[in-house]
């Protein structure tokens, strides 16, 4: 009976563990209809379908090899819970860096630690050259579209199932086509995520048209830099009448393309469904191939690592130690000598030895000298109207190695940041892994090795509402209102040919939700060394309109900070004028 | 049981002038001595204020130079140390047991080790070592001296001082120059490690493991030699 029992114990341990293995579906999808931008984050869906409760955690990662950096590998990991039979779908997003090493894709059952899915996703095929063009659509909706518009754009169909429901997911995509599709189809979050986006930098056509019979809706109307009033009939063609809010970039009767901006991106509204007749050249010609300017390039990535490695690294003063050690030495001489010939003095050298080491400690033991690492924070916050897009460059450098975690410090329950790592050019065999938790709403944290004497940076980008308020009258007059709970300090006019001017009267500070007017001074030097040299001129080319405010953002730092480390907290932010 | 009694340590108060183990007319130069050495290098090796951007990279490593330099200057110490165990015994004119020179070397080395702590203090704070670390580091320098120093109580007794000096410096010299081919048993290789507060390999007990072969047999050969003195006079 035994060995039987055993057998049947050893079977069903087996059927157990067999059916742990195949209770468990992993679907995956991967960016847009599988394409991406590389070098900038790709959206990436899972989906986990469960038998029983399940715990575990989602790890994506890319371990990339390259000749003058090494090999560097990046995680992704978010843990998750399935509490009973179901399926769940999670939504991550991942800077993926270039095309040649493939994207690793696990799922790790815990506390067992036991892989239960792994896959791995080639990217080659998958890579674009140029900021993906999106024609979001209805779930099933029928939507002719040409391969190739006039524009030389090549648009990717989706539909709402593929669309993120976060920003920083869409960062990959220049400019999204909305055609016939129901605004009810796209959940509050994708909505949320769309217009981020479009305040971030992005692009959104929306072609109306017979789709305008869809598309219709109070959210879409405040997107569009246009007043409907109804649809009527041009050329044997449905048009949508009303008037235009923004430029009017095109124009042939009623069929028109018109623009507005929004934050660093516009909204665009065609009368006319365009996709349906590609042939409306010009308003294709006006709609252009250039897309606006993307900001994060790896030099803005690396920002805060240039400021940090501007600064000077504090030592202990040599001549302070040469005459501390000229007295030591020749007090321990002295007092030895006279130890040596009277009795009384023998505990001389003792007291001698145990002062200067005291005085020692209290010399170097200061944060600047004791502590291991130094951080330089930076940051812009861009108040650009209804929302203020807020920049933050950590640079951090080690004196000692440490193993890290940095937390993205919240503003708010809806926060939603998202967090980069800058690669330096400096090669070095996995200096600079790391791997990303993504924390609730979105915010991550980063955990990683600092070698002794490297560097690391990092870049943020998160969203708020609305900062400050300006706006220039005749004479010279500035009015301008603090909306944050913070002070803003040092405020100068910045003009878009980078000229700076003083306001008076002096000093020009503007208190937690206070309005003041200033009269226009003289043009002052802005400053041209140093960290905040760099970020005036960043805020120069950040500048939409044609001037802005620029105070110093006396706000707390968005990377927290560890006790072993001596952090300065630069911060400036730039208002624009009240459209 | 055998009890350290600083007392007997001392010289009899008959000797004149008064001396005492630590500080006495011969002996008192050695630790300005050993200061100003190991000193001089720990403000040699500091780096200067400098951009961020400029040290990026840079090998920033003041272990090796602060471990050579306690190694050389503590060495040379315990040797000294030891060599003049000899003549304090002559002094004393009476027989000595091995403790009582271990316990006098002890005693001195730990008030060199003493005497070196702001240029510890230094090296810890710039370079971020952690307590433990630094304790271990100082564990393993009187270790070392304490087995140089057993060595140096041998030397002592060699009629010749031309000799002695020779031997002293190149004795010292192979073993510090020629364990630097076997990382594993080097006290230079041991000591940097330790300074540097990282991991510490398994091969590298071979140095902790040789020191106190070293020791070991050297004590041997030493409770030979104070055997035949037991009862005569002083060979020097």
């Amino acid at each position: 009976m035994r060995p039987l029992g055993l057998a049947i114990l050893l079977l069903a341990s087996l059927a157990f563990e067999l059916y742990g293995q195949v209770g468990v579906e992993v679907e995956v999808e991967f960016g847009f209809a599988g394409q991406y931008l590389p070098d900038w984050p790709a959206p990436i869906w899972v989906s986990i379908e469960g038998r029983s409760p399940l715990q575990g955690r989602i790890i994506i990662s890319q371990e990339v090899r390259s000749p003058w950096r090494g090999v560097v590998e990046e995680r992704l990991v978010l843990p998750f819970v399935l509490p009973g039979k179901g399926k769940k779908r999670f939504e991550l997003e991942f800077l993926v860096r270039g095309y040649i090493y493939p994207l690793q894709l696990a799922v790790v059952a815990d506390p067992t630690g036991e892989t239960i899915f792994r896959r791995e996703i080639a990217l080659k095929e998958r890579a674009a050259e140029e900021p993906l063009t999106l024609a979001l659509v209805g779930r099933g909706e029928p939507f002719p579209m040409p391969m190739e518009l006039p524009t030389g754009e090549r648009p990717i169909r989706l539909e709402p199932e593929g669309f993120p429901s976060s920003w920083a997911g869409l960062l990959g995509a220049g400019r999204i086509y909305l055609g016939r599709l129901y605004p009810e189809e796209l959940s509050p979050a994708q909505w949320a995520a769309l217009i981020r986006w479009i305040e971030w930098g992005g692009e959104l056509v929306v072609l109306g048209g017979e789709n305008w019979y869809l598309l219709d809706s109070p959210r879409l109307r405040e997107l569009i830099p246009f007043n409907p009033t109804g649809i009527g009939e041009a050329a044997g063609r449905k048009v949508v009448l009303g008037e235009p809010r923004g430029e009017v970039l095109s124009r042939q009767g009623e069929i028109m393309l018109v623009a507005g901006p929004r934050g660093r991106g516009r909204g665009l509204f065609a009368t006319v469904n365009l996709l349906a007749n590609p042939g409306e050249g010009g308003v294709w010609e006006s709609l252009g191939r250039e897309l606006l300017q993307r900001a994060g390039e790896e030099e803005q990535l690396r920002l805060g690592a240039e400021l940090l490695e501007q600064t000077s690294l504090p030592f202990p003063s040599k001549p302070v130690l040469i005459g501390l050690y000229a007295l030591f030495v020749g007090g321990l001489a002295l007092s030895s000598w006279l130890a040596a010939r009277r009795k009384r003095a023998r505990p001389l050298p003792l007291l001698w030895v145990a002062g200067i080491a005291a005085f020692t400690v209290g010399y170097l033991d200061r944060p600047e000298f004791a502590r291991p690492l130094f951080g330089l924070e930076s940051g812009l916050s861009h108040d650009l109207g209804e929302t203020t897009l807020h920049s933050s460059w950590l640079g951090l450098f080690a004196k000692a190695g440490r193993r890290l975690e940095l937390r993205v410090v919240r503003q708010g329950e809806d926060d939603e940041g998202y967090l980069r790592q800058a690669l330096p050019e400096e090669r070095g065999e996995r200096l600079y892994d790391v791997t990303y938790l993504p924390g609730r709403g979105g915010t991550m944290s980063a955990s990683f090795s600092l070698a002794d004497w490297q560097e690391r940076s990092f870049f943020l980008e998160r969203f708020s509402g609305d900062l400050a308020r300006l706006r220039l009258g005749g004479e010279g007059r500035v009015w301008a209102e603090n909306k944050s709970p913070y002070p803003l300090r040092d405020c100068r006019l910045l003009s878009d040919e980078g000229r700076l001017y003083e306001l008076e009267p002096g000093p020009a500070e503007l208190g937690p939700g206070e309005a003041v007017e200033w009269g226009l001074g003289p043009e002052i030097e802005p400053p041209k060394e140093g960290p905040v040299a760099r970020i005036y001129k960043l805020a120069r080319t950040e500048l939409r309109g044609p001037h802005g405010l620029l105070c110093a953002w006396a706000a707390p730092g968005e990377f927290s900070q560890t006790p072993l480390e001596v952090r300065t907290i630069l911060r400036l932010a730039l208002i624009e004028e009240d459209q | 049981m055998m009890r350290l009694d600083i007392e007997q340590l001392r010289l009899p108060p008959r000797q004149k002038p008064p001396d005492s183990v630590l500080f006495n007319r011969s002996d008192w130069a050695l630790y300005p001595g050993l200061a100003a050495f190991v000193g001089a290098i720990t403000i040699l090796v500091l780096p200067q204020p400098r951009r961020i951007g400029e040290l990026i990279g840079a090998s920033f490593a003041p272990s090796p130079f602060f471990a050579g330099a306690l190694l050389a200057a503590f060495g040379v110490f315990a040797l000294t140390v030891g060599q003049r165990g000899e003549r304090w015994q002559s002094r004393l004119q009476a027989d000595l047991w091995l403790w009582r020179y271990l316990a006098r070397l002890a005693l001195q080395l730990a008030f060199g080790l003493f005497v070196l702590a702001p240029f510890f203090l230094i090296f810890k704070l710039i370079t971020h070592l952690s307590p433990f670390a630094t304790i271990l580091s100082g564990t393993y320098l009187f270790s070392y001296g304490l087995v140089l120093g057993i060595g140096g109580l041998l030397l002592g007794i060699i009629p010749s001082e031309s000799l002695q000096f020779q031997l002293k410096y190149l004795g010292l010299l192979a073993y510090l120059g020629g364990t630097l081919l076997e990382p594993a048993v080097s006290p230079f290789f041991n000591l940097k490690l330790l300074l540097e507060g990282g991991a510490y390999p398994v091969e590298s007990i071979g140095g902790p493991l040789l020191l106190a072969a070293l020791g070991g047999a050297l004590l041997l050969l030493a409770r030979r030699r104070l055997g035949l003195w037991r009862g005569s006079k002083s060979l020097s």
